[in-house]
């Protein structure tokens, strides 16, 4: 039931938010409270809510991995909300309608990951679709957002095609939509039809998670939005996502091999590539971008493993890299609002500049480099541990190696940042409220960093559960 | 008290950072203490030592899911250096007295925590993290604080030293989920795994899994043909950089090569162990001749340590008690001499503004006391008797001769032992002799004060061995009762 009250919260707190948005006369700072305490609120449930064990109206799960989910994501709207108040002052663009999307992006991920039918994983993914194409064109008046924002929206329409095309195949094939029936069609040798289905809808997927070679969208959609709605863009799809394809495969499809072959040289792509084109970035946000494409090939390292352990390695993934990828973009827009552009050569001699905002940026890129004592090492850590175990030597050998190429990037930025000299003297002035955020996030990148056993062991149950160990 | 030793250093980091103050008056002055304090701290551990097997253990669970815990423990190959890591931070901290950014002092203490770490994690994904934490402080103090060619031996060295990691990491996966097969439940405990042993020497993979450990610690040891990064970051590095690097940094290296390599692959290691006796071999003599070759007065100490590490391999590829001893022995003696000879090099280049060989002259002459000391060690570096390295290179050598594999190469490492003499003897007549050409001042009180510590324990290291030797013996006899007893 508190899963009930969870998904009610969210629609029609986004509706409240919409509503409320162009009455409310300092709009930011009291939709951005409002926001949080939602989120908060959303947070608190889903903790509760791990315990239940149910289905609600026969198409939504009510058990630990949908309250996983509505924790992560109303985390990572959390701090975006959080995160949207250093430029308050110009609520860029529209009326203020930013929270309300970022409160049906989460709603949108939660029914994703909690679906028991393919209508409704559908419905879900679309809906935390569109909430971010209008985050990513939010900025509207720049034309690198509109850009952006356009490819985004036609290359994600085309993979919401697929899918829905490899959706519609499964149905050829098994004759339902809903996963128990699917699974037991499955298990009596998957039909042609429905494993063809399978594979396109993993390709529509694949678009949403960004990994290669469906990423191309990922590097201008980035860079065309602002860095809060990047840090969206970036943490929230990829939990529904990431979470959500566990979840389908556990419940609709069962354990097919071709699947998790395909899904492993997707991942062995994605963490190539995506390290190799991040060393050629001279722009944050892009570079960012293509780092987060190789972030989700590990993730998908895990996600190909599957079994508890896998799968339990991929979301402390996740969660590791909401807090430092967010807090790596939540960086860039302190240092954006502060008239420092997102560039190598912009962020040169910031250390001088803002000492506290570089300090705590760093701690958020040496956790995506994978340094130990910060959360993103114990994230790989943990994901290469499943290769091992699912003897992998290969792609781990492949992926440890390509984690020195991810060093050198990020170390290109803090090189930047610490040993040059700043082109223009004189402090910054960080905003406080991003600054404080971002103290948050380092915090809770060296506590998960040093021990992560409890969070890890939350992950882990809950995907047991969901296999049903 | 050993976390003590590992987690103080971080502790007094966050304080330094977290305290504004302009001229690190104050940072240098609390890592001053800091340090003391936690020599005195280590020392009382090092003379508390029972003289055998591991001692002060301590162990917590830390990954339950992974199997990994928060082990350390310390025996007698790794006391020794925790001393020399708390010893040679107190040298460093004095060395940099006139450096007026609180970050560098924090940096120190981050890497003297990390440091330790490594020495004594009993947990390999703990030792892997402290393996690797180190690389960080270390990028920026070579980064930021450096001579010119400073970001350029910055990223090699990282980069270097990741591609080792990183194997490494995935060497520890593999070793401890194939050992998994044999002890029945996952674990990265070095003590449960070592039971594990004669289970790894039967599989295919045990050669990739040793070269994945041993990859990792050639790089940082280093041995011929991984040690071009070496040359850079000593060069480039700052005084106590350097002194880190060569003191304890590289001892990472061989003492890994020791716990790992041959307490967990002791049949590859003596499969391969003509590979590695051909390595130190080639390090040995190339890095002899190439210290002869240098204009560069602190590239010509860096090469020289490529030779001095030489015979630690050396030491460990024959197997045998005496030649592990030697290698032991021989990284604690570098450790000082080098780390004084690195700390001579930056005190001259201080006053002389430059480092090139050619550009000195008569500095015994011009100032006797430092001449005098950089002169002794000189003559550490040579392998002198009475001074500690003698002991290391000769128990070494005598060690590979006691081996069937490594007898032959002895009698080339002595042309390369010839040849650095030379080279050494060489320096000291080009740099301190002759004719004084212009007066700079002698050593100050805290320089003074820095240097001595480690003039001390070089001769006395070389007079008496048995404030050693006792230690070394109590880790190493241990170990090659449990390798002889599965060869």
């Amino acid at each position: 039931m508190i899963t009930l009250v969870v998904v009610l919260l969210l629609a029609f707190g986004g509706l409240g938010l919409a509503l409320a948005a162009p009455l409310s006369p300092r709009r930011s700072e009291v939709l951005a409270g409002a926001t949080m305490a939602l989120f908060a609120l959303v947070a608190l449930l889903s903790v509760v809510a791990f315990g239940e064990r149910a289905v609600l109206f026969g198409s939504l799960e009510a058990g630990p991995l949908t309250a996983l989910a509505a924790l992560l994501l109303a985390a990572a709207g959390f701090f975006v909300a959080w995160g949207n108040l250093a430029r308050s002052e110009e609520l860029w663009g529209g009326p203020g309608e930013f929270f309300a999307f970022l409160v049906w992006g989460v709603l949108g991920g939660v029914l994703l990951v909690g679906a028991r039918n393919l209508l409704l994983f559908f419905l879900g993914l679309e809906l935390s679709a569109y909430a971010t194409y209008v985050l990513a064109a939010y900025d509207r008046d720049r034309k690198e957002s509109a850009e952006g924002a356009m490819k985004y929206l036609v290359l994600g329409a085309l993979s919401s095609a697929l899918l829905l095309y490899g959706f519609a195949l499964v149905y050829a094939g098994t004759g339902s939509l809903e996963f128990e029936a699917i699974r037991a069609a499955f298990g009596k040798g998957a039909p042609l039809l429905a494993l063809l289905g399978l594979l396109l809808s993993l390709v529509g997927l694949g678009f949403k998670l960004a990994l290669v070679p469906f990423h191309a969208w990922v590097p201008d959609a980035y860079q065309g939005a602002r860095p809060v709605a990047a840090a969206f863009l970036a943490s929230a799809p990829k939990i529904a996502v990431g979470l959500g394809l566990a979840a389908l495969f556990v419940r609709a499809f069962g354990p097919t091999e071709v699947v998790g072959k395909a899904l492993l040289y997707l991942a062995l792509l994605s963490f190539v590539f995506g390290n190799l084109w991040a060393l050629a970035q001279s722009n944050l946000k892009r570079l960012l971008a293509y780092s987060t494409i190789a972030h989700m090939g590990y993730l998908a390292l895990g996600l190909a493993v599957g079994g508890a352990f896998g799968y339990a390695s991929a979301g402390f993934y996740l969660l590791a890299y909401l807090i430092a990828g967010g807090a790596a973009f939540f960086a860039l827009e302190a240092a954006e609002a502060a008239g420092v552009p997102s560039t190598i050569e912009g962020w040169k001699g910031l250390f001088k500049r803002a000492p506290g905002l570089s300090v705590l940026a760093a701690i958020a890129f040496l956790s995506l480099a994978g340094v130990p004592g910060l959360a993103g090492f114990l994230a790989k850590l943990y994901v290469f541990a499943a290769a091992a175990q699912a003897g992998l030597y290969l792609a781990l050998v492949l992926a440890v190696l390509t984690t020195v190429l991810g060093y050198y990037y990020y170390f290109r930025v803090l090189a930047a940042a610490f040993l040059e000299a700043p082109a223009e003297a004189g402090a910054l002035s960080v905003n406080p409220s991003l600054l404080s955020l971002l103290f948050v996030l380092a915090g809770l990148t060296l506590f998960f960093g040093v021990w992560p056993a409890g969070a890890f062991s939350g992950i882990e149950e809950a995907f047991r559960v969901l296999l049903g160990l | 008290m050993v976390s003590l030793l590992i987690f103080v250093p971080f502790l007094a980091a966050l304080v330094i950072a977290l305290y504004q103050d302009e001229e690190a008056a104050f940072a240098k002055r609390f890592a001053l203490g800091v340090s003391a304090v936690l020599t005195l701290l280590s020392l009382a551990l090092y003379f508390r030592y029972p003289g055998e097997g591991f001692a002060f253990e301590e162990k917590l669970p830390w990954m339950p899911s992974l199997g990994a815990s928060y082990h350390v423990a310390l025996d007698g190959i790794a006391l020794p250096f925790v001393v020399l890591t708390a010893l040679l931070t107190v040298v460093s901290v004095l060395a940099s007295w006139r450096k007026k950014d609180r970050a560098f002092f924090a940096l120190l203490l981050l890497l003297e925590g990390a440091l330790t770490g490594v020495f004594a994690a009993l947990d390999l994904l703990l030792f892997f993290v402290f393996f690797e934490i180190v690389l960080v402080p270390m990028y920026f103090v070579i980064a930021v604080w450096g001579y010119e060619e400073r970001r350029y031996a910055a990223v090699k060295f990282l980069l270097y030293s990741l591609v080792g990691s990183v194997l490494m990491l995935a060497a520890i996966l593999g070793t401890a989920y194939l050992a998994s097969a044999e002890l029945g439940k996952l674990t990265f405990d070095y003590l449960e795994l070592q039971q594990a042993v004669p289970y790894l020497a039967s599989l295919p993979a045990a050669a990739w899994l040793f070269w994945g450990f041993a990859l990792a610690f050639l790089i940082k040891l280093p041995s011929v043909p991984l040690h071009t990064w070496l040359p850079h970051a000593h060069t480039q590095a700052p005084t106590a950089g350097s002194i880190f690097l060569a003191g304890v940094l590289l001892k990472m290296g061989g003492y890994g090569l020791i716990r790992f390599n041959l307490g967990l692959f002791p049949a590859e290691l003596s499969r391969f162990s003509a590979v590695l006796g051909v390595l130190a071999l080639v390090s040995i003599v190339y890095g002899a001749y190439v210290t002869l070759a240098q204009r560069d007065l602190k590239r010509l100490i860096a090469n020289s340590s490529v030779n001095h590490m030489g015979y630690v391999l050396l030491g460990i590829a024959s197997m045998t008690a005496i030649g592990l001893h030697g290698a032991v022995y021989q990284m604690v003696a570098h450790g000082l001499i080098t780390g004084l000879l690195f700390l001579m090099v930056g005190l001259l280049a201080e006053r002389t503004h430059t480092r090139e060989i050619g550009a000195m002259r008569g500095i015994y002459a011009s100032m006797p006391v430092l001449g005098g000391i950089f002169w002794l060690a000189l003559l550490g570096g040579l392998g002198l008797p009475g001074l500690a390295g003698f002991l290391g290179e000769f128990q070494s050598l005598w060690g590979a001769y006691l081996a069937d594999t490594t007898r032959w190469m002895v009698w080339f490492a002595l042309l390369g032992l010839l040849v650095l003499v030379g080279a050494m003897l060489w320096t000291v007549q080009r740099v301190l002799l002759g004719e004084k050409e212009k007066d700079y001042p002698d050593l100050d009180p805290v320089e003074l004060a820095a240097a001595a510590p480690l003039v001390v324990l070089a001769v006395v290291l070389g007079l008496v061995p048995a404030l050693l030797t006792p230690w070394i013996d109590g880790g190493i006899q241990p170990l090659l009762a449990f390798v002889r007893g599965l060869l």
